[in-house]
Parts: structure tokens; C-alpha cells; sequence
């Protein structure tokens, strides 16, 4: 009986925790989100700030994200920022745009997979 | 490399302590549930050990969900019978009274010749010796033999043997088990007692067992 009774309560804290690793990862891409859309359109020395505030911002949030995001989707969007300020400093504007729609499907499918439990 | 290490080293441990609170039964005796909840805990843990992409919190958790939705339902099951009804394999009654039931064969899908070999590894050649013959809800076939057919009990037979019950381990390696012996009704003065009037040392012992009914049994240690 005892063991039902912290099976139940652990099973509680599971979903517990499960629930608050989704919305923790939602808010956090949704931000990061946001600070991507800011990006200029155009590749400029003026976006490489923002594009190392964004991976900043995500390198201090990545210790949590890998406990259950899978590691080649944070790859993925750590390269793609790295890519996108190598092109905004080289300003290659046609790469640029390329690599930021890139970066923002890349966190989109972060969230989606939270959203979905794919 | 180490990855790889350090992760099975954590999900060894995980599953230890999921397979202890678990229980004895998922050694031995597998129900519906508990079937599938190893097969699954299997799977699931080998899958960041092989492959470093996934997050080691991908195997812990299902794990100890998995861990505590078994002893719930295990808890559950004890409570609500018709809940046990439902998920649980009912025993299946093969022989009674010496005749074979085909429909119940039919109905696990046990062939003659697989019945007989059951039988066979029970040490009975003659299904017509056999009172009951069941299908147990964990694969296992229990034989209860007729009372022509089996060895005579004591009680029969009008004799009176005395209990012997198990043998208690007292000492090993030359190291006392308390607990042993005072299951055993013993104490340390009755076994510094009958040590010194054989003779012998702790230290020279290998094996000392008593049973309930006073028996003894005592292994020296060989000299190197």
C-alpha cells in the first residue's frame, strides 16, 4: 500500500515536471523566437549584435534545453546562428536570408515537437 | 567514450533500484503488465547507452514512469478484483480427475504432445495419475498427482518425524550471522559452547548449520 501511494505521488511529480520542461521549453523558443524575427532582413554589421545576443541568450539556456530536447535539434540552431553572422559580417545577403528562414524553422520545429509530443 | 560509460553506469543504477521496488515477481513470475513493462524498460534504457543523440532524461524517465505505473497497478489490482479479472490470465485447469480437457487446450492453444512433455519434466508419464493439471497465470504447469500415484506422506504411513524445518546458516567464513542465529533460538554462549567442547575455533569454521530440530551441520575450513 505504502508503495502504491509513492508510486502515485511520483508519478505526480513525473507529470509535474514533464509539464513544466514543456512550457519552460515553449517560453524559451518562443523568445528566442522573438529575438530571431528582430533580425534585420538584410545582412549587415549592425545584425552580427543581435545575432550574438540570440546565441548568447541560447547558449545560457541550452544546459537546461539538452536535459530533453535531443542534441542535433540544438546543434542544429547553434550552427545556424554561427552561419548567420558569418554572412551578415561577409555581408551574403542571399545566404543570409536563406540561413535566417533556416534558424527560425529550426525553432519552430523545437516547439512544435513540445506542442505535439512527436 | 565516456559519454557512453558515465550513461550506462546512471541507468544501470536506475534500473536496479526500478527492478528492487519492483519486486521478486518480475524475476520469475510475469503477468500481462509486468511482461510488458520489461520488455519496455529493457528497450527504453538501451536507447541513450547506444545512442549518444538522446537525451539521457529520455531513458529516466519513462523508466521510473514506467517503474510506478507497474506498482500502482499492481496496488490497484489487490484492491479492485474485477480489475484483476481483467488483466490478469486466468489459471486454466488442463487435467482433472485423470481426464484430459481439450476444450480448455483448445482454448490456450496447448497441443497433446506439448501437455505430455510439461508432464514429463513434472516426472509423470501418465496423465491418468494426474488429480489436476493447471495452467498457471505465469506460463508454469502445476501437476497435483492422484493419491495412488504419489509417494505416501508420514502422516499416512502412521509415523511421527519430527520437524526439521530449514537449516540456519550460523556461521560462514568464520563470521557469526546474529540474525540467523536467533531465528535459530540460539545465542552466542550456546555457540562459544559447543565450539570450545569440539574443539574448534571461529576461525576454523567454513560452514556451521543447525536446523529446527537441533541437527547440526559443520564444514572445517581446509588449511591452505
Amino acid at each position: 500500500m505504502k508503495a502504491s501511494l509513492i508510486s502515485g505521488i511520483l508519478l505526480l511529480i513525473l507529470l509535474a515536471l514533464v509539464i513544466l520542461n514543456a512550457v519552460y521549453i515553449r517560453h524559451t523558443m518562443h523568445d528566442l523566437k522573438d529575438l530571431a524575427q528582430k533580425f534585420p532582413a538584410h545582412a549587415s554589421p549592425q545584425a552580427v549584435k543581435q545575432i550574438q545576443n540570440f546565441s548568447d541568450t541560447f547558449e545560457k539556456k541550452i544546459c537546461w534545453l539538452q536535459l530533453s530536447v535531443s542534441y542535433p535539434m540544438l546543434d542544429r540552431i547553434s550552427e545556424l546562428g554561427s552561419m548567420l553572422e558569418i554572412y551578415a559580417l561577409a555581408e551574403a545577403h542571399s545566404d543570409y536570408a536563406a540561413t535566417r528562414a533556416l534558424l527560425l524553422d529550426a525553432i519552430k520545429d523545437v516547439e512544435r515537437l513540445e506542442k505535439s509530443g512527436n | 567514450m565516456s559519454v557512453i560509460f558515465v550513461r550506462t553506469l546512471i541507468i544501470y543504477v536506475i534500473l536496479m533500484i526500478t527492478m528492487r521496488i519492483m519486486g521478486k515477481r518480475q524475476l520469475g513470475e510475469l503477468e500481462l503488465s509486468e511482461l510488458i513493462t520489461a520488455f519496455l524498460l529493457s528497450e527504453v534504457a538501451s536507447l541513450p547507452i547506444t545512442n549518444r543523440d538522446i537525451p539521457l532524461w529520455h531513458a529516466i524517465l519513462p523508466i521510473l514512469t514506467l517503474m510506478a505505473l507497474e506498482v500502482l497497478l499492481s496496488g490497484l489490482i489487490l484492491k479492485l478484483p474485477w480489475l484483476k479479472k481483467l488483466l490478469s490470465v486466468r489459471p486454466a485447469v488442463l487435467i482433472h480427475h485423470g481426464k484430459i480437457d481439450r476444450d480448455a487446450m483448445r482454448g490456450i492453444r496447448l497441443s497433446s504432445e506439448e501437455l505430455l512433455s510439461q508432464l514429463r519434466l513434472k516426472d509423470v508419464t501418465d496423465p491418468s495419475e494426474v488429480e489436476y493439471a493447471i495452467l498457471e497465470p505465469n506460463g508454469q504447469i502445476s501437476v497435483i498427482l492422484s493419491s495412488n500415484a504419489r509417494p505416501p506422506t508420514a502422516e499416512e504411513l502412521g509415523m511421527d518425524i519430527p520437524e526439521r524445518g530449514v537449516m540456519h546458516l550460523l556461521v560462514t567464513d568464520g563470521k557469526v550471522n546474529p540474525k540467523n542465529l536467533q531465528m535459530a533460538g540460539k545465542d552466542e554462549l550456546w555457540l562459544r559452547k559447543y565450539l570450545k567442547n569440539n574443539g574448534l575455533n571461529m576461525e576454523d569454521i567454513f560452514m556451521l548449520l543447525i536446523d529446527d530440530g537441533g541437527r547440526i551441520c559443520l564444514r572445517i575450513r581446509e588449511k591452505e
